[in-house]
């Protein structure tokens, strides 16, 4: 029986979304209602819709970084505006409901007020008056969570990636897959077209009624707990995916990324809101729950080689496993 | 309503329980229903076009919402009278204020498309319930559109609200010239990137739709949505094979395929019985089901492996169902 | 090998005339100009129909089909003839103009020409080399792998630099 070291377990991954429930891991329509509890070898995650932890101001000052210094991170096609006020009065209220000792919202008609004390914010707005929030509101909906945001819109009898704040990517460029249909996003996924993955998708998010919340998993790994892994900066942190391998700190450096993606009819617009959280943890970490180190060595050794090259996990996954389960 | 006409009904998921605050006659055969939250809570907005299912005796039946579906106070159908209908719309017009309801959460078949350069809304008689809803948002939203509105003198339900939210962007048809007339003029002189939306009896949308296809418009600029059950034609008799049981269960000629499983003794979910809410499809094994619902995507009718059983009947004699 | 499933457009068969109110065709170059003006051909009479030739896509090209569908009415079909490139790159204009899907038809001629986009330094390079291979960006001069990924919108297949995990191999050499 293997016994987790309760001493050694980091906050954080107490309540890490671990992902896998095999020895191995293949795509899958893998949705389940949101919001609701996990239990996990190390505590559990998942009894809300948006979670705040740690990170969050420093998350957040790093969103705001990115879309200074890169504004294609950050799109919106002219017919989202409706759509995007929806995020806005759909996600506030779940955040002062979750966290009322440190947010509030109220609305009288279209007149609103937030507050939101983590990060020393008061205001007052109109709905649809862009001029009364004190940035753009994508933008500003975008610093008040650290999820990214991605929006579609449905028409055509297809969804369309029509706006989004994506400054947390995992090897994907929202700049070049805006306007998009979801299909197309899709298109460069090994094997899931061929078992009808997507198109199930896309038909389980196009049935979705007003108000109706999913949520899924997804995960890679990334070098040094980077959240920018964007196309965009590949430059710049694609190195490090041949660096690590032969690093003697590799335990350290090499994070298991997991995305919890949640999908939301919007009441109003009809447009599907997709939620992008990424949570990461290092292998030295993961490897204070004896169960999730075992579990993921074999993911690892296992997965096979084009999931490998797709996740860009190929060059240094084998590495991963052998010190996961060397042990 | 007594409790046992309600016992008899099918119950609805998630349903809100809802309170009548205000009856209005709008002409002498359509009667607006407002429903409020009992504790005067907010209800959930909605896209609009949506409609809800109302419960009123036996009967189930969904109607549009009329509001723009941003700030919802409340609740607002338009219900036509038809003594003989099967949607209880005659059960409705009995009710007073005060009474308790059980009403479904909205559901969007409708929607405005948010990409649209003008929306050009078509409307005849209690057609005018959507479309209502449509101009409302859009005017809310300071979206282009314009409405185009064929009733009879005398009969025109929410004239006044339109004529006050259109101005100059609504044009009214009281005879079936003038109609086809306006209508040819429209159909030529929209915008590119304009939608249409019609909403009316069987036969005054398929007017619209051909006439807008002689006129070039591509199936998806059309946009139609259907009231009233008795518009549906009886349809030929077929016979259903049980996958599980291989029953052989006959349909007759204005028997849904709902209707004639009950009637076998087979229990299966519904709701609106009318090809809207979705809950009676059943999966579809073998044969080729006539789609006449208005829940399936075009490429879920296509692929012919699901069918609602309440509206959709079979086109062979091969049809066979999992249950 | 282009996977099956990907956004990459693939030029189908010649597409077959619709009911419409009109035809306004843009074509680039000799082949265009005959595709395109065949397929007219093949209309009814009685449509009406303009047919604009450009010798490549440019920008007066752009100009002429944006005036023309400025004031176009619902009903109006659009034909594109010519290179991939300059067919994407007119038909994206068309799609933001209002124009569906079902509105544009494409005659697309072999030429191979295709545009890759940067999304390190968002630059546009203009290339004849096919889907796999590599091309230097003209705005960062990486070498970018052109991508099967391609975007409706801008009319460009994605590029990405294609030695970033190279690179640290060589400068520790």
């Amino acid at each position: 029986m293997l016994s987790t070291q309760e001493s050694t377990l980091t906050p954080s991954a107490r309540r890490f979304p671990f992902p896998f429930r095999e020895d191995s891991y293949r795509y899958s329509t893998n949705v389940e209602p949101a919001p609701q509890f996990v239990p996990t070898d190390a505590g559990g995650w998942g009894d809300r819709l948006i979670e705040i932890d740690p990170h969050y101001g420093s998350e957040l000052e790093e969103r705001a970084a990115i879309l200074d210094r890169d504004p294609s991170r950050i799109a919106m096609l002219p017919h989202m505006g409706p759509a995007v006020w929806d995020t806005i009065t759909t996600l506030l209220p779940v955040l002062a409901t979750d966290y009322p000792d440190v947010m509030c919202f109220t609305r009288e008609g279209r007149r609103c007020h937030w507050r939101n004390d983590l990060l020393g914010l008061d205001i007052d707005f109109v709905i649809g008056d862009a001029s009364t929030l004190p940035m753009e509101p994508l933008r500003f909906i975008g610093s008040q969570i650290q999820d990214d945001i991605a929006l579609l819109d449905q028409r055509e009898d297809a969804l369309w990636l029509d706006a989004g704040v994506i400054t947390f990517a995992a090897d994907w460029s929202l700049g070049f897959d805006v306007g998009m249909r979801f299909l197309e996003v899709h298109g460069p996924v090994p094997r899931v077209h061929e078992e009808q993955i997507i198109t199930r998708a896309q038909q389980f998010l196009m049935r979705l009624q007003p108000g109706e919340k999913f949520r899924r998993t997804n995960w890679t790994m990334t070098v040094d707990r980077r959240l920018d892994t964007s196309t965009e900066t590949y430059p710049e942190w694609g190195p490090d995916r041949l660096e690590v391998v032969d690093d003697p700190d590799l335990a350290k450096r090499l994070h298991l990324r997991v995305e919890v993606q949640h999908l939301i009819r919007l009441p109003h617009s009809g447009a599907i809101l997709f939620l992008v959280r990424t949570h990461m943890i290092s292998l030295a970490e993961i490897s204070a729950v004896p169960a999730w180190r075992q579990r993921l060595g074999r993911v690892l050794a296992e997965l096979p080689e084009d999931m490998a090259d797709y996740k860009g996990i190929s060059r240094y996954r084998h590495a991963a496993a052998q010190w996961l389960l060397g042990g | 309503m007594t409790a046992t006409a309600e016992a008899s009904a099918p119950a609805l998921h998630n349903a809100l329980e809802l309170v009548l605050a205000d009856v209005t006659d709008r002409t002498p055969s359509i009667r607006s229903f407002t429903f409020r939250d009992p504790a005067g809570n907010e209800l959930p907005p909605y896209v609009p076009g949506s409609h809800i299912i109302v419960h009123s005796g036996d009967k189930a039946n969904a109607y549009s919402l009329t509001g723009s579906g941003v700030l919802t106070a409340e609740y607002t159908i338009s219900v036509l009278r038809v003594d003989n209908g099967g949607g209880g719309s005659a059960a409705l017009h009995q009710l007073a204020p005060g009474a308790r309801l059980s009403v479904s959460r909205p559901r969007s078949a409708f929607a405005p498309v948010a990409t649209a350069r003008h929306h050009l809304l078509i409307a005849a008689g209690i057609g005018i319930t959507p479309m209502l809803s449509h101009m409302r948002a859009a005017t809310e939203w300071g979206h282009s559109a314009s409405l185009l509105y064929a009733y009879r003198q005398g009969e025109g339900a929410h004239l006044d609200d339109v004529r006050e939210l259109c101005g100059e962007r609504l044009l009214e048809c009281t005879d079936r010239s003038s109609f086809l007339a306006a209508l040819g003029v429209r159909l030529g002189e929209q915008p590119l990137g304009t939608h249409l939306y019609v909403c009316g009896p069987q036969g005054f949308m398929d007017t619209v739709l051909s006439a807008a296809a002689v006129a070039g418009w591509p199936p998806s600029r059309l946009h139609s949505e259907p009231f009233g059950t008795a518009d549906l034609d009886p349809g030929q008799p077929f016979s259903v094979t049980l996958g599980r049981s291989g029953a052989v269960v006959d349909v007759p000629s204005g028997t849904s395929l709902l209707k004639a499983l009950e009637d076998s003794g087979h229990k299966v979910p519904f709701m609106c019985r009318q090809g809207v809410c979705g809950e009676c499809i059943l999966p579809v094994l073998r044969g080729t089901p006539e789609h006449r619902d208005l829940y399936l995507s075009e490429a879920e009718k296509t692929a012919n492996n699901s069918i609602m059983c309440c509206v959709s009947r079979s086109r062979d004699a091969g049809l066979e169902i999992d249950l | 090998m282009i996977p099956r499933h990907s956004s990459v457009p693939r030029p189908g068969a010649v597409p077959s005339p619709a009911r419409a109110r009109e035809y306004f065709a843009v074509s680039f170059g000799n082949e265009g100009f005959k595709e395109s003006d065949a397929w007219l051909r093949r209309l009814d009479h009685s449509i009406q129909r303009q047919h604009v030739a450009f010798r490549t896509g440019d920008d007066a090209a752009a100009a002429a089909l944006q005036a023309r569908l400025a004031s176009a009415v619902v009903g109006i079909r659009v034909v594109l003839a010519g290179p991939e490139a300059d067919v994407y790159t007119l038909r994206a204009l068309a799609l933001r103009m209002g124009a569906v899907d079902e509105e544009v038809f494409l005659l697309v001629t072999p030429d191979g020409s295709r545009r890759v986009h940067c999304p390190h330094c968002q630059s546009t390079t203009v290339t004849d080399r096919p889907v796999g291979e590599v091309v230097v960006c003209t705005g960062c001069q990486k070498s970018l792998v052109i991508y099967h990924h391609f975007s409706r919108r801008t009319a460009t297949y994605l590029g990405y630099m294609v030695d970033a995990e190279e690179r640290a191999k060589e400068d520790a050499a």
